[in-house]
């Protein structure tokens, strides 16, 4: 009985057995660990077409907005400056980007590269660092990477929108590491001796015992961009912003085996491409404006001794903002000066206006008044200058001007020679209301001049106090 | 001499330089900024909205000033306004101050390198006339110091924003450009009626202007080109954007803020035009003029070295002519 239960016993483990070998079940070749193609930049390539107004001899480049066949690039999204470009058939750069269908270059365009529909290709060519760990001990096998081809034109040196282009010749590099001594790998291009078509291979062979769980590293491409694969352009109905995505597969053969047969180890990976992101800030348009006094015994506007500031503007009641001439000596003259400075990053630059709201007043009454200068000719007004260069005789207040840096004055001062002009008055219906004493058509940083002042009286004049208010206006120009 | 008395010295060379060599040193005056310089707003009636300022003060201690707005109705041909301060047109009501303790005319305090805010609203009447409105945000200093008798000037220093508001329920109401002319400016060229001729190996530039002849702003944004005997381009230029307000005249300028600038080449003989295009969203314009380009500088130095040449030749047979021996004959 016992021997007929232990008959049993191993007649049922030999069916088992004999089961279990019957129906074998298929085994399916491991998984490489860790699989990953870092690329060295995921943006994408760049394919547009040059549009109409763009000539030869510009600088200025219009894009089309509308794609065609392996023209999906539509914007200059993906654009940055700096960015070298293949326009036609020469290389440019980027100098700025106008607008979403607009960028100039630092050069102008030549002839036969402005054409409508010449090809703008920015060759993004990302070297490929792929990282796995091995899933079996394989002595002096290979391993191959398969990237992703173009479907068509995959080896024309120029952007695909249906995967990598080959770009004529790559070169590819693996480090040693224990059990994986690799010789130089060999990189053959979609539909070549075995390697698949949609492809582009690269096969790494090795000596040595291999290993399991050896982390191993293959460059595909350099860091320059030479002999590296270029990146795919955008793919047909690309959304912006959105990656446009691609798979990749790493083997692991045993020696001499066929490539295009079946791998021991196998894993596939992810590749994800993406325009740039152009970073960009917003400064805010502002005009700033000061006012600052100058000493006394200072040159602001002409030389010599009789150009020196008598009265400091530095110091006193409400300085800077005040002229105080203080007791004026009959038949002298008085010299003051303000330093003024405007800023401005408005596109098309500032103006500073001056007025008075009247002459020189006795206790700022109307009248008796220091008449506004006239000159030594007494051609003098407004609008236009005369030189004051003797005081006897020509009494009067008015001011001349100094570019100190940037700024345009409308006139000026020259060597020794004071050129006066009568500031505007708001209680003169003759005068203009203002007029320009300091301009730029362009951004300004720190645009300075002096506006120097001068006084002198006759004898005729009546004593008192004498004053009146002059207003200095800055405003962007639009 | 004691380490005391060199001292002394020391202190008084240092004062008497001081003293004798007086420099421009400036004081720590006004100063503010204000952002942003310009405002330009498309509204329709009825709506309201509002825009802030931000005034900066950049002094070191605080400053009084006053916020007002003043209209314009004009300006130069560089977008520069004609203020005027004497005018005071009702359409003035339609701005005003959110702010709680700041309002329009009144003094306010800026503290010390700090800034304040100006919430501006503009509040267009559902009745009220489509026009442009130019006016001018301006902040004063406002002197706190009363009946300071001066023998001189007070000065008052005004720092402003321009404003263009265009009210109108079109966002881009038709109006007038004209290019009233593009003219050569500097280079070689003379002019023969309408046409110039110009040396084309001598770098050309251009002025341009347009007027505004309707009654909302536009803007300049277009191109300049010169083109050939087929109209093909063969240079071109973008236009600086600006604002042309109405009934305003305004110089163009490329996009460097200069004049046009075309510089021909030797193979570029014959008949030319320069074009200026403006075509905005709300006008569309363009002018030209016509270009003969010729190598005058060149068949001009190639005459003068013929006749150089020429004189010398002339000159050196004339002179062997004179040196050569006399025959003498013996009869």
């Amino acid at each position: 009985m016992k021997l007929t239960r232990i008959i049993v016993a191993l007649s049922a483990f030999a069916i088992l057995i004999f089961s279990s070998l019957r129906h074998a079940t298929q085994t399916n070749s491991a998984n490489l660990g860790v699989v990953k193609d870092t690329l060295q930049t995921s943006r994408l390539s760049f394919a547009g077409r040059v549009k109409a107004p763009t000539i030869a001899g510009s600088s200025h480049v219009w894009i089309y907005t509308a794609s065609a066949a392996e023209f999906y690039s539509v914007s200059t999204a993906g654009l940055k400056v700096g960015d070298a470009l293949t326009i036609g058939t020469g290389s440019y750069t980027i100098d700025s980007i106008v607008d979403a269908d607009e960028f100039t270059l630092t050069a102008n365009l030549s002839s036969g590269d402005a054409d409508d529909t010449d090809v703008i290709y920015l060759k993004s060519k990302p070297q490929h660092v792929i990282t796995f760990t091995t899933a079996s001990s394989i002595a002096s096998g290979f391993f191959r990477v398969l990237i992703p081809a173009a479907t068509s034109n995959f080896n024309d040196v120029a952007p695909d929108s249906t995967g990598f282009d080959f770009n004529t010749a790559v070169s590819a590099t693996a480090s040693n590491v224990s059990g994986y001594t690799f010789v130089t790998p060999v990189a053959t291009v979609s539909g070549g001796t075995n390697c698949p078509s949609g492809w582009h291979c690269f096969e790494f062979h090795y000596t040595g015992t291999g290993g399991v769980g050896t982390a191993v590293t293959l460059n595909i491409g350099a860091t320059d961009g030479t002999n590296t694969p270029i990146a795919p352009a955008p793919k047909s109905g690309h959304a912006e912003g959105t990656a446009d995505t691609y798979s990749f597969r790493v083997q692991n053969f045993v020696n001499a085996s066929d490539p295009t047969g079946t791998p021991t180890d196998q894993s596939t990976g992810k590749i994800g491409v993406i325009e740039s992101v152009r970073v960009t800030a917003t400064v805010d348009p502002t005009i700033s404006f000061s006012i600052a006094g100058v000493a006394s015994g200072a040159n602001p506007c002409g030389s010599g001794t009789p150009n020196q500031t008598d009265v400091t503007t530095v110091t006193g009641v409400n300085a800077p903002l005040a002229v105080p001439f203080g007791t004026l000596t009959l038949n002298t003259f008085m010299d003051a000066a303000h330093l003024l400075t405007v800023s401005t990053n408005a596109t098309n630059g500032y103006i500073v206006t001056a007025q008075e709201n009247d002459q020189l007043g006795k206790d700022g009454g109307t009248t008796p008044f220091i008449v506004d200068a006239d000159g030594d000719n007494g051609t003098a007004n407004e609008t236009t200058s005369d030189t004051w260069d003797t005081a006897t005789g020509n009494p009067g207040f008015g001011y001349t001007l100094k570019s100190v840096a940037g700024a345009s004055v409308p006139f000026t001062t020259t060597g020794g020679t004071f050129n006066v002009r009568a500031f505007p008055s708001i209680a003169d219906p003759d005068s203009p209301l203002v007029q320009n004493i300091m301009s730029n058509t362009t951004v300004a940083n720190s645009d300075q001049i002096n506006v120097c002042y001068r006084v002198s009286v006759a004898a005729t004049q009546a004593a008192g106090d004498y004053e009146n208010q002059i207003t200095y206006t800055a405003t962007a120009s639009f | 001499m004691t380490n005391l008395n060199r001292y002394l010295l020391t202190i008084i060379v240092f004062i008497c330089i001081s003293l004798i060599l007086p420099t421009a040193t400036h004081a720590v005056g006004y100063g503010v900024s204000l952002n942003p310089p310009l405002l330009r707003v498309n509204i329709k009636p009825g709506k309201t909205i509002t825009q802030v300022f931000t005034i900066t003060n950049l002094n070191n201690e605080e400053k009084l000033l006053v916020a007002r707005i003043v209209p314009f109705t004009q300006s130069d041909d560089r977008g520069n306004p004609s203020i005027d301060m004497k005018s005071s047109p009702s359409w003035l009501n339609y701005f005003s101050l959110a702010n709680t303790n700041i309002r329009l005319g009144s003094p306010f305090t800026v503290k010390a390198k700090s800034s304040e805010q100006l919430i501006l609203t503009l509040s267009i009447p559902a009745n009220a006339i489509l026009r442009d409105l130019y006016s001018t945000l301006l902040i004063t200093t406002y002197s706190n110091v009363a009946g300071i008798v001066y023998q001189g000037s007070q000065v008052s220093a005004t720092i402003g924003a321009n404003l263009l508001v265009t009210i109108h329920s079109d966002i881009n109401p038709p109006t007038i450009l004209k290019i009233t002319s593009v003219l050569p400016q500097t280079g070689a060229f003379f002019k023969i009626g309408n046409f110039y001729f110009a040396d084309n190996i001598t770098p050309l530039t251009f002025s341009a202007s347009v007027k505004n002849e309707g009654s909302f702003t536009s803007e300049t944004k277009g191109i300049f080109k010169v083109t050939g005997h087929d109209d093909t381009p063969i240079y071109l230029e973008g236009v600086l954007p600006v604002y042309v307000i109405s009934n305003t005249q305004r110089v163009l300028l490329n996009t460097k803020g200069e004049n046009f600038y075309f510089s021909p080449n030797l193979t570029q003989i014959g008949f030319f035009k320069a074009v200026v295009q403006i075509n905005s969203e709300n006008s569309h314009t363009g002018n030209s003029v016509d270009i003969f380009f010729f190598p005058f500088k060149i068949i001009a130095g190639v005459i003068f070295a013929t006749m150089f040449l020429a004189i010398i030749l002339r000159t050196t047979r004339t002179i062997e002519e004179i040196d050569r021996p006399i025959k003498k004959w013996n009869i």
